[in-house]
């Protein structure tokens, strides 16, 4: 065939997938994630569990707003002995973790402790 | 914007329930996603680079007939596995711009095969001595298509 010079199509393979990769994005908490350098350790009673996958979450309320905290999938909290029945809603938790870099209410959380045990989530 | 009630349906309903609640379902489900997503979009990337030119050593009806099996057990796979992925959270989803413009793509993708097997299925053969202009805009949308679908649905996690 034809005709394309080599080097021309190496450079349209190239910017095809550039373009894949340039793709908008429209986020609907921002693209920006979670603030690693804000560590957050919150003691509170849990207001709403979802253990669930592709990852658990709660809600607690904090200083004064209702915040989501995105713990685990169900298969690494049930290896590392976080079953659902430690997840009560009412029981008082210890929560560390990240807040989200837009200033939402959500928190990616590093490690829980409950009844005195310490589960590490990542 | 608030989830229409075919979706809050499917997310309450025994299906939705399972791909949630069940240790393995969504981690087995998404595997089964991804490798649908490599079946189909490896293949397809390969054949749009041999419509475009690349390996013209290796014969183009030959190519096409080990490659477009592939892509499509591919994208049945995607099919069978996308929707119950989406069952674990179709409210939130179901009002999910990426995942609208993703969809579209898919629809625009699979077209832009079907015309082009229609247009040029059967001139394969003499393909590289008399590529047509239309033919390789496709092969060049179909890369852009498949491996931009890959992106947004891989972008639906963060978004």
């Amino acid at each position: 065939m034809s005709t394309m010079p080599i080097a021309f199509k190496r450079r349209l393979i190239l910017s095809l997938a550039g373009l894949a990769l340039a793709l908008p994005v429209h986020a609907h908490h921002g693209w920006s994630s979670y603030d690693a350098d804000k560590v957050i350790t919150m003691e509170v009673p849990l207001q709403a569990v979802r253990y669930r996958n592709p990852h658990a979450e709660v809600e607690v309320d904090y200083e004064g707003r209702r915040w989501e905290v995105v713990l685990a999938p169900i298969s690494r909290m049930q290896a590392r002995g976080l079953s659902e029945e430690m997840l009560q809603v009412g029981k008082t938790v210890r929560i560390v973790g990240y807040p989200k870099s837009d200033g939402s209410p959500e928190l990616r959380a590093e490690r829980i402790t409950v009844d005195g045990k310490t589960v590490e989530l990542r | 914007m608030t989830a229409p009630d075919w979706a809050a349906a499917l997310e309450a309903s025994a299906l939705g329930e399972w791909m949630r609640g069940a240790v393995w379902a969504y981690p087995a489900v998404n595997l089964l996603h991804l490798l649908g997503m490599v079946l189909l979009v490896g293949a397809i990337v390969l054949l749009d680079l041999r419509l475009l030119g690349v390996g013209r050593r290796l014969p183009l009806p030959e190519v096409s007939a080990l490659l477009t099996p592939v892509s499509i057990a591919g994208l049945l796979i995607m099919l069978a596995t996308g929707p119950l992925l989406f069952a674990a959270d179709a409210g939130p989803l179901s009002v999910q711009p990426l995942l609208q413009v993703k969809l579209l793509w898919i629809v625009l993708g699979v077209a832009n095969a079907l015309l082009f097997r229609s247009w040029w299925g059967r001139r394969l053969a003499d393909w590289d001595d008399r590529p047509p202009a239309m033919g390789r805009v496709q092969a060049a949308a179909s890369l852009v298509i498949w491996l931009g679908v890959a992106a947004m649905g891989r972008l639906i996690a963060y978004a």
